[in-house]
């Protein structure tokens, strides 16, 4: 009799501390899922900082986006991509590149879904020659 | 009749030993993979992003008097900075060589192999094209990751290797 409830009483603290375990190893992995959400967006401002650059100093040295890739659709140029940062046309597009002239200068913005992730200014500046 | 109910009750709390034991491996091989995934695509990020912004920074500083151009170091796709000093011209090559990306330091038309530049980070490759209108365009791989972004140089390149 006592060592049957002796069983019981081991297997019950043992499912009560696997309990407490799993508990913690759940808050644990809805960090790590966090963390993989925080890197994907930091991988996503890495590329629209990339992409905003280029067509930044496209316009500097040609006075429009055309060598960058991006389509010229009348006083701004754009340039869609897919969630893998893969050139695609508008209606498979997560991520646009937008360039618009502000009257010697572009504002280049990158949008993820309609959102604003990154915004750069740039000046048109004469070649020192 | 009292020995069956409690072994029934024994079988259940074994049952759910064994179903929270599965649920903590499951939970630790996903985070095993979440932080694995992490790690691969800071290290490729860092790589090509590190790349691309340190070349960016050598074009600025030596983009004087068409100082910055690129051409062929044995070979290789390479950007060429030039300075001039009182003793003579010297020249920084950057290139891709062997898993990494290289510079090389050295008098202007002196000849070395590859292998001589330092490695400065590694990746799988680095290339360097001219795109016309003074456009560099740089191209960095790392990790099945591919980061390309073009500079423009303010004087146009093409002072010779």
């Amino acid at each position: 009799m006592s060592r049957h409830s002796g069983i019981s009483l081991f297997l019950m603290e043992l499912v009560m501390m696997l309990a407490v375990f799993v508990t913690v190893a759940a808050i644990d992995t809805l960090m790590l899922v966090k963390a993989n959400n925080l890197s994907r967006q930091s991988e996503n401002l890495d590329r629209a900082v990339e992409y905003a650059v280029s067509a930044a100093e496209c316009y500097r040295a040609t006075g429009g986006g055309a060598r960058a890739g991006m389509t010229d659709t009348g006083g701004a140029w754009t340039q869609y991509f897919d969630k893998n940062w893969q050139s695609t046309d508008e209606s498979g597009a997560k991520f646009a590149v937008i360039m618009t002239d502000t009257g010697g200068g572009a504002q280049v913005t990158v949008n993820d879904g309609g959102e604003s992730i990154y915004t750069l200014s740039v000046k048109a500046a004469p070649n020192e020659g | 009749m009292e020995s069956r109910s409690r072994a029934t009750g024994q079988l259940i709390w074994i049952l759910l030993f064994f179903a929270f034991t599965a649920c903590v491996i499951a939970a630790l091989l996903q985070a095993a993979m979440v932080y694995n995934n992490i790690t691969g695509v800071l290290n490729d990020e860092f790589s090509i992003h590190t790349g691309l912004n340190y070349v960016q920074s050598r074009v600025r500083s030596g983009d004087s008097g068409g100082g910055v151009y690129v051409g062929k170091f044995d070979g290789i796709d390479a950007l060429y900075c030039l300075e001039k000093d009182s003793d003579g011209e010297y020249t920084t090559i950057i290139y891709g060589y062997d898993g990494s990306m290289r510079e090389l330091y050295c008098e202007k038309g002196a000849e070395f192999e590859p292998d001589a530049g330092e490695k400065l980070l590694d990746m799988d490759s680095l290339g360097f094209e001219d795109a016309g209108s003074g456009l560099i365009r740089v191209t960095c791989a790392s990790g099945g990751s591919t980061g390309s972004i073009y500079i423009a140089s303010r004087t146009e390149g093409g002072g010779g290797a």
